[in-house]
């Protein structure tokens, strides 16, 4: 039977915790808060670009995000969903407008008449992607290991109790929990 | 939350996670000019830096849109085939390029933010006279906008003179006469001035546009211009 690790409650309370704040902070106006989201969200963003832009567009692209970001911050709602997603939301439509842009560049197609490009559909399921990646990184190594069965080996709760040796209330309370995270971490909650 | 619910996104979390590919799992930081670049802009954006939005938190449809087969496997056509400025249908706002370190001089003051250092007086350099004539979408009042100079910034001060369509999110932007190209200077909030982008020519695009803006995510001009004026010489 699997012990839970004092080092998991923490590493997820901390985890949890660091993020929340940042997410709070970045609602709030802090003036440091742009610094602490910038440290916790750029590589995501960044590595969100660079599937869709070469680097040095990826690299504007990610400044006008958090700039933005910094500029409507009073728009984000953390009630609502993962500061992530949110800047997630908006490096898409940035990379659309880039995308679109270097397209009338070469080929002066009348952009109004046109539908927009089909990639928009590519970069926001590249987008989900991502943000579940990195919602499984912020989960203690037990419920990442869990959610992993569940979502990688299509195991049912029952099937990960007997393979990891974890309870089955337990195996329920860590998904339940995980999927909260993800939920926020994608960009929703549910009222 | 039901056991049911939770049984619903499983299933849609699982559709979602067996797309994953192993460059998904790759994280790479940007480049270290990055953030110097939004350390040294920031203080634009807050008084009132011209960006975009993103759509904000993804609504439940998410998981219709994860659940639905059809749009895995292909995009749907977005239909942006709307003509937004009705007057225009060629109009398209303009790509926004960042443009790296401002020409001014910016103070980082810890606790309290960002503050710009600059002891020049604003110099004006055109009026517009924003109203309602000739729009399609109502509005009963008008405003006074002001093309300034202050340092090395050209910035845009705007002053309406009655209330503004309540809970509407209204964007400002310098529209060429012509209609061939626009502007967005961001979101109309409480911003003493906003912030006009460095070379835009405040007499090319001279009309100064209010248009009332959906939370749909579109950068682009909703149409919906409750206020036009043009900019003339001070």
């Amino acid at each position: 039977m699997t012990v839970l690790a004092t080092s998991d409650v923490q590493r997820d309370d901390a985890n949890e915790t660091r993020v929340s704040s940042v997410e709070s902070a970045f609602a709030a106006g802090d003036p440091r808060a742009l610094e602490r989201a910038y440290a916790e969200f750029s590589a995501l963003i960044y590595s969100l670009c660079l599937r869709s832009v070469d680097a040095t567009s990826a690299s504007d692209i990610v400044q006008e995000v958090f700039i933005a970001a910094w500029r409507h911050h009073r728009r984000y709602e953390p009630a609502k969903g993962g500061l992530a997603p949110w800047l997630a939301g908006i490096a898409r439509n940035k990379i659309i407008d880039h995308l679109r842009a270097a397209d009338r560049e070469a080929r002066r197609i009348d952009r109004v008449r046109q539908n927009r490009p089909q990639t928009s559909g590519d970069i926001e399921d590249l987008s989900l992607r991502l943000l579940l990646v990195d919602a499984i990184g912020t989960l203690p190594p037990r419920a990442a290991s869990i959610i992993s069965l569940a979502f990688f080996e299509q195991l049912t709760h029952v099937e990960i109790a007997a393979r990891t040796g974890v309870p089955l209330g337990t195996v329920k309370s860590d998904i339940r929990r995980s999927l909260e995270r993800i939920r926020h971490g994608l960009g929703y909650s549910h009222d | 939350m039901t056991d049911a619910s939770d049984n619903d996104d499983l299933s849609a979390l699982r559709r979602l996670a067996s797309k994953l590919t192993d460059d998904d799992w790759v994280r790479t930081q940007p480049p270290a000019a990055a953030w110097e670049a939004i350390e040294s802009t920031v203080e634009s954006t807050v008084h009132g830096f011209a960006g975009d939005e993103g759509s904000g938190a993804y609504p439940m449809a998410l998981f219709h849109h994860v659940a639905s087969d059809q749009v895995l496997e292909g995009d749907p056509p977005i239909e942006r085939t709307t003509e937004r400025l009705r007057t225009a249908p060629n109009v398209r706002r303009r790509h926004r390029r960042y443009f790296g370190v401002a020409a001014m001089t910016v103070v980082i003051a810890g606790v309290i933010g960002f503050s710009l250092m600059t002891a020049d007086e604003p110099e004006e350099l055109a009026q517009a006279r924003p109203t309602n004539a000739g729009l399609t979408e109502p509005y009963g009042g008008a405003a006074t906008a002001v093309a300034e100079l202050a340092g090395n910034q050209q910035r845009l001060v705007i002053g309406f003179d009655s209330p503004l369509p309540d809970g509407e999110s209204l964007e400002l932007w310098l529209i060429k006469p012509d209609l061939s190209d626009m502007t967005s200077l961001g979101l109309i909030g409480d911003n003493e001035w906003y912030v006009i982008p460095p070379g835009i020519d405040i007499f090319e695009y001279s009309l100064v546009d209010v248009s009332i803006e959906p939370d749909d995510g579109d950068p682009t001009h909703s149409g919906r211009s409750i206020l036009r004026g043009e900019l003339r010489p001070a």
